[in-house]
Formats: structure tokens, sequence, C-alpha cells
């Protein structure tokens, strides 16, 4: 068992904690100038609340700012903020209110998580249409709507792009191109969280070992083709057998290590054993029989993840000792 | 593997192409029925120009400069023309216009696109709004800029880094996999056009399972890393190094004659024999070359290389070996 690579430089997934940092600090400054003129005008409402806002957008700041992960604050201090904010402001100052509007739409996409943001935005809009009526001409409010409606959409629009977009990047990095199965990314992080588990909820789980027979003659034998072949192959059967909750890793060449929390020791030899013959009954090479060995180690009391990881090893070698197309339970 | 996209502009300029279409073609219709001439020319100019753009941009696969020389000076334009005239209602019109330059235009284009943009529209601003108005629409404005400017540089960023990620080998530094086939048929696409053919090393460590057992998997990690190192650190601009196996890399480099081939296999022993990967044995390579054939199938191709590489291995090891 090779010790673990690093997880790749690409935890930050979510752009929310760093535009928030960005876009809070930046509005804090764009919005004093304009908080201090309320204050000083004596206007009590919008004074209050624009004081209030550049506080929260501070807090935000300072929040995000060594965060990777979103966090409900910017929704449950920032987004309530811009609403009051703007609609106090449109209906006190009309068309300044409405012009405030869009870089509150911007913010709340920028830091809130994705569905909140939508709930907001909608919200948003459902107070200031009405509002928009009631206190501007006509001609202008139908433009207000109308750009107003623009904006939250193609700023919707470029977050649901861009999420998914991240999503499916992540997962590539995570899924090894070949077989499908996850890659060695995630492999640590697993096996640590699953000894976790197991312990906290005092619950057994199981480690296969699983490693194709003489691989290395196929690949020499047939070719690289033959032998990516008999990969796809053995990793679409091992998907297939997955249950909720387990995790099936290629990693190495020929290797796969297949992560069953909750398996115990019964249950354990019954699926090994069923890994091992449907990759004996299959055939993807037509006549030339394809086998693999499994190594099998439920986690023990006193197991570290990797001695864990250790054992299935071991008890792989025995089986492949013990002549190859078997399992071996480790010790 | 598929492709993953990693510009969200393609996608974006779509789906907003749409929505535009849904937003605008009412108020295009209406400053046509009240004869206002220019505005509804422009109008009708810029949802034909989305169309076209969305259109071209879903056959070629990503943006291209179509936006940046139609689209955008036209969206600036009606933007202009349109505060001039109609005040308020131009300056609503210049938020949805601001984000979808920044949806539409490469990063830096829809940069200069919005600052030319603020540059023309605050003084006409100025001119046709009441002081305390157009503070707040100047100041708005340049706020909705910088925000999506923001976010798009963020995601720009964490977009590469993602990418990056997901095509290098994690241990080693080097390229994995993923954009192996691309490489190569890119090489195979310059050869055919230039004919100067591309060169291919397939290396293996040799005897490195023995490595692996008897040193331990820290050892041959490190072994993996100091190769690695070397290959990386001599590859010249447009080389490109993958690692293929366990202990397989795959180097493809230009056009290089019979003796240089040679010069680069030497230096590649020096440099692994110099870096000592192991205090207490020696760690050696074995290498086949091909050089790319006229004609020649991605597969033929690195099948010669992997032939070249088991005579080397044959031959002894520690050993470069040209495919016929």
């Amino acid at each position: 068992m090779e010790p673990n690579t690093a997880r790749p430089n690409a935890d930050a997934l979510d752009f929310r904690p760093q535009a928030t940092y960005r876009i809070a600090l930046s509005g804090v400054f764009l919005a004093v100038p304009f908080a201090l003129h309320h204050v000083l005008e004596r206007d009590a409402a919008l004074g209050l609340l624009s004081v209030a806002f550049v506080l929260v957008l501070a807090a935000n700041a300072l929040h995000s700012r060594h965060s990777r992960q979103a966090t409900l604050l910017p929704a449950l201090t920032l987004m309530p903020v811009i609403m009051l904010f703007t609609s106090v402001a449109t209906l006190q100052l009309q068309e300044i209110g409405l012009l405030w509007c869009f870089p509150a739409i911007l913010t709340i996409y920028c830091t809130v998580p994705e569905r909140w943001a939508i709930g907001g935005n909608l919200a948003l809009l459902a107070i200031q249409i009405p509002i928009l009526w009631h206190v501007i001409d006509p001609e202008i409010a139908t433009r207000g709507v109308a750009t107003l409606l623009a904006a939250s959409l193609f700023t919707g629009i470029l977050v649901r792009v861009i999420s998914r977009q991240q999503l499916h990047l992540n997962q590539a990095i995570v899924t090894d191109y070949l077989t499908g199965c996850l890659n060695r990314v995630t492999l640590d992080e697993r096996v640590h969280e699953a000894v976790r588990d197991a312990r906290a909820n005092d619950r057994p789980a199981a480690l296969f070992a699983l490693d194709i027979d003489h691989f290395k003659r196929i690949n020499d034998e047939l070719g690289h083709a033959a032998g990516d072949r008999v990969l796809r192959h053995v990793g679409d059967r091992l998907l297939e057998q997955r249950h909720p909750g387990e995790h099936v890793f290629r990693t190495g060449g020929e290797e796969f290590l297949w992560l069953s929390p909750g398996v115990d020791a019964q249950q354990a030899g019954r699926r090994a054993d069923a890994l091992r013959r449907a990759i004996a009954q299959s055939h993807p090479l037509g006549d030339r029989h394809v086998t693999a060995s499994v190594g099998v180690a439920l986690l023990a009391p006193h197991d570290t993840p990797e001695g864990w990881t250790g054992r299935a090893d071991a008890a792989l070698y025995d089986a492949k000792g013990s002549g190859r197309d078997r399992f071996a339970v480790a010790a | 593997m598929a492709a993953v996209q990693t510009d969200f502009r393609p996608q974006a300029t779509y789906w907003i192409t749409i929505a535009g279409l849904v937003l605008i073609t009412p108020f295009a219709v209406y400053q046509a029925t009240i004869g206002r001439g220019v505005l509804s020319a422009l109008g009708l100019g810029i949802l034909l120009c989305l169309i076209g753009n969305a259109w071209h941009c879903r056959r070629i696969g990503r943006v291209g400069l179509l936006a940046v020389v139609t689209q955008m000076p036209l969206l600036i334009v009606f933007v202009l023309i349109a505060t001039h005239r109609l005040h308020e209602i131009g300056v609503l019109w210049c938020f949805p216009v601001i984000l979808a330059i920044y949806c539409m235009v490469p990063e830096r284009w829809a940069i200069g696109g919005n600052l030319l943009l603020l540059a023309l529209q605050f003084p006409i601003v100025w001119q046709v709004l009441e002081p305390a108005v157009a503070v707040r629409a100047c100041t708005t404005l340049a706020t909705v800029s910088l925000f999506t400017a923001i976010l798009v540089r963020v995601i720009s960023r964490q977009q590469r880094a993602l990418h990056q990620a997901l095509i290098t080998d994690h241990l080693t530094g080097c390229l994995n996999r993923v954009t192996l086939e691309g490489t190569l048929e890119a090489a195979l696409g310059h050869a055919a056009q230039t004919g100067q053919p591309a060169t291919l090393f397939a290396l293996d460590i040799d005897r490195f399972k023995r490595i692996n057992d008897e040193a331990g998997h820290a050892a041959g990690d490190e072994v993996l890393r100091r190769v690695a190192q070397v290959l990386l650190e001599q590859c010249r601009p447009g080389e490109r190094v993958f690692r293929t196996g366990g202990e397989e890399f795959l180097c493809v480099l230009g056009r290089i004659d019979e003796r240089a081939i040679g010069e680069r296999i030497g230096a590649w022993y020096e440099a692994i024999a110099a870096a000592r990967p192991l205090p207490d044995r020696e760690v050696t390579v074995s290498v086949g070359v091909a050089v790319l054939r006229p004609g020649e199938t991605a597969d033929e191709w690195t099948g010669r290389a992997d032939a070249a590489l088991y005579e080397a291995k044959d031959g002894g090891r520690d050993r470069f070996a040209l495919a016929a």
C-alpha cells in the first residue's frame, strides 16, 4: 500500500468565501460615504439601516477572510439587511433605491449559497415590484422591473453554470478516468472517516483489497488496449456490486480497494467471494480467463487506518500465495 | 474521458441569450411601434447579434472574438444612446449589459469594455440626471461592474486550479493520462501540417517492483518523484511529460535527430544518477524511443515506443532502444 498522495490544491471549491471577502470589503468603502450622508441628513431609517449595512458588510468581510467554506452568516445577516435597506430606499428615494437593487442582487448571489440566493432574489423582486409601481412612473417602473429581472436572471445563470462546472471538475478529479472508480485523491480521507465512524457508532467495517491475477502477463501478451479493457470491465463489475455508503477505489495499476462500512466478519466473507466470483465469471477477453484475488481485513479495535489497509494488503498476498482466484481474511 | 468544460462563458452565453430574447423583445417591439427608430433598430441588432453569437459559440465550443467585435460595441452604443435619450431608462439597461459583457466576453476584453462603457456613460449621466440621482447611478454602475469583475476573477482562478489538479499526477507533478490522448493527437496533426515529426520516449524505472517490495513504498514514491523531477527539469517549452502508469513515463518531444535523442537520454541518465533517489542502491531506467511516422495512428506510435522499451529491457535494462 503506497502512502497516500496529497490532495490537490483545489480545496477552495466554493467561490463564495473569496468573493464574499472581496465584495464585502469593497462594499464597505463604497457604502460609507452614502451612510454618512444619510446620517448627516438626519434621515433616521435610512441612516440607521445604512450604518447597519456597513457594519454587517465589515463583519462578513472579516469572517470570510480566511474561511474556505461558505457559511450561512451572509444569508442570515447580509441578506436581510440588504432587503430592508433596498425596500426602505425605494419607498423613500424612488429611483435611487431602485439603483441600489442592482449591486444588492449581485452581492446576494456572490455571498449566499445558491438556493438561499435564489430565494432571496425572488423575495427582493416580490418586494420591489409593487413598490416600484407605487412610487415611480410606469414608463420607468416597467424598465425597472425588466432590468432587475434581467440582472437577477443573468447572475443566477452565471452562478448555476459555474456551480455545475465546478461539481463536474471536482468529480473528475476524484474519479479514475479509466474505470470510473474513485482514484486515490480521496482515499486517505475516506478510510480515516470510516475508522472514525465505526468507532463512534460501535459498528464493524471491512476493507477488501483486490488485485487482478497475472495482469502484467495480459498487458505484455495482448497489449495495453486489452489490459485497459480488463480494468474497465473489472471496474464495472465492482461498481455494480457496490452498496450505498461503500466506496470503490482504483489504487494502482491493477489494484482496487473496497471500503465497506457496517460489514461484519460473516458478511465480509460472503462479499469477498461474491466479488471474486463476479470477476471470474465474466469474460472480458473471450476465452482467456480473467480472475482476481481478494484480501479482507475487518477493522480491529486497535487498527490505525494505515494498519488496517496494510492488513488487507497482507491478506491479499496470502490469497495470491495460496494460488490466486480466491480470497483470504487477515488474521 | 469526456472533456471537462472549464470556461463558464459558452454555457452562460447560451442561457443568457435565451433569457435576453424573452426580456428584450417586448421593448424592441414597443420602441418600434412608438416610432423610436434608432433605439428599436439597435434593439433588433442586439437580438440578432445575441442569436448569431450564441450559435457561433455553440458551434466552436468556446467563446470567440465574435462577441467582442459585434456584441460588445453594439451593447455599449445602445446603452449610451438610450441614456442620452431616455435618461434613467438607459441607466437601468446598463446593469444587465455590464453583466452580459462579463458573461460572454473573455475577461480582459470584458474589463476593457466595461471601463470604456463607464468612461463614456458617466458624463452622459451627469448631463441628463439631477446630481443626487447621478451620483447614485455612477456609484451603483461602478459597483456592479466591480462586483462582477471580482466574481469572474475568483471563478477563473478556481477553475484553473481545479483543471490543473485534474490533469496533474499528484505524486510526481507530471501530467496524468487525462490529457495524453489529446496531446498525441495534436502532435499527429502538427506533424501532418508541418512535416515535422514528434518523438515519443517511453521510460520505465528498472526493477521498480523490487524497490517497492524491498525498500518500502515510501522509498518507491521517492524514486518516482526524483525521476519525474529530472524529466520535468529537462523539459523544454512545448514538451510534455506524462506519468502513464505505476513506474512508467511518457515524454512527448518535438522533432529531434538521432544524435540529439542519445544526448537527451544521456542527460537524463546523468541527472538520475546524480539525484541518487536511494542511498544504498543505484536507480536506472530503460527508454524506448519512437519517431512519428507519416500516417501512423497514436496507438501505433505508442505501441512502437512500448515495443522499443521492451527491447531495451530485454537487452539488459539501463539503456535505450530506437523503435524500428
